[in-house]
């Protein structure tokens, strides 16, 4: 489009008419586990494979998804002319949450930062004490935008931890909610620089042809 | 005719002592064979996040696993109840309906 301004001139590059709605699944599993890709032939990590050991947990009825990020930011002031620059420092990836599903709470044990569960017959049993502080969790984001042709967005966060002070609410006529869920995920140094924290992947066939 | 060396054994059996006790334990003797009483025991994986503690349908025998993984040789009577147990009826968001498997075969 022509503006009256007139038109940068040269190599231009614009953004897609694509808008995207609604959370993304979640799924978590142990950091001890290798990713589905370990690499994939263009050295990304991502992906989940469920094993024995390492399950991958599906977290249930999710809402209020929020992805942002830590950054230590500082100015470079000179007194003389003012701040000349800004240094920044990525420090953390976070997904921010809500859940509704609250059971069974062998799942509900490791974003809560439970202890482990106990199951038996007609029971299920976890303990509040303390927080483990070893437990580094794989996370799994995907969210297809296109039903039909296959097109999604998802994001794979390498070394993760449920950090926050989360609150169950017991409000009146609404179901019980357990809010400010945060999983933080940290640099990852097993993995390339450019991706320590994690990776960000789209697939489109007709956009990206 | 030919000469017969007469020689007497009473001098050999004197150095022998024969014993009527029970066999040395080392003899490899073979166990008594029973018929339709065996015990026929089966490893089972469990493969949900949890200690998982259950008293075997047939058997009731009490077995425990200790997480994801651990492996425990339960009687084959109880296999197929536990194999079909799901914890949790319905799946929400995603998830496979008809909850979640406990136990598998290694």
């Amino acid at each position: 489009m022509a503006l009256i301004t007139g038109n940068p001139l040269g190599n231009v590059v614009s953004q897609e008419e694509l808008y995207l709605e609604g959370a993304p699944y979640i799924y978590i599993q142990d950091n001890n586990a290798a990713p589905l890709n370990n690499p994939d032939a263009d050295g990304y990590y991502w992906g989940m494979t469920g094993s024995t050991t390492y399950p991958v947990y599906l977290l249930g009825c999710v809402s209020n998804v929020k992805l942002t990020e830590g950054v230590t930011m500082n100015d470079v002031r000179c007194d003389t002319v003012g701040v000349k620059d800004t240094i920044q420092k990525r420090d953390y990836i976070e997904l921010d949450l809500d859940i509704t599903s609250l059971f069974g709470l062998a799942t509900s044990a490791k974003f809560m930062n439970l202890s482990p569960a106990t199951v038996k017959t007609q029971f299920e049993k976890v303990g509040m004490g303390s927080i483990s502080n070893v437990q580094y969790w794989m996370v799994y984001a995907p969210n297809i935008y296109d039903e039909v042709a296959g097109d999604l967005i998802m994001i794979h966060l390498h070394k993760a931890k449920f950090v926050s002070n989360w609150t169950l609410d017991f409000k009146y006529g609404e179901p019980w909610k357990l809010s400010n869920v945060k999983i933080r995920a940290y640099a990852d140094s097993t993995k390339p620089t450019t991706q320590k924290f994690g990776v960000f992947i789209r697939s489109d066939k007709s956009a990206l042809p | 005719m030919a000469k017969h060396r007469g020689t007497s054994i009473q001098g050999n059996l004197e150095d022998y002592t024969v014993s009527t006790d029970t066999p040395d334990a080392s003899l490899d003797i073979q166990a008594p064979i029973t018929y339709n009483n065996s015990e026929q025991r089966t490893a089972v994986v469990c493969i949900y996040p949890a200690t998982v503690v259950r008293d075997g349908q047939i058997t009731g025998e009490h077995y425990v696993w200790n997480g994801a993984g651990s492996v425990v040789s339960v009687r084959t009577e109880d296999v197929p109840e536990l194999l079909s147990l799901r914890l949790g009826a319905t799946g929400c968001c995603g998830a496979t309906a008809g909850g979640n498997q406990l136990f598998q075969l290694p």
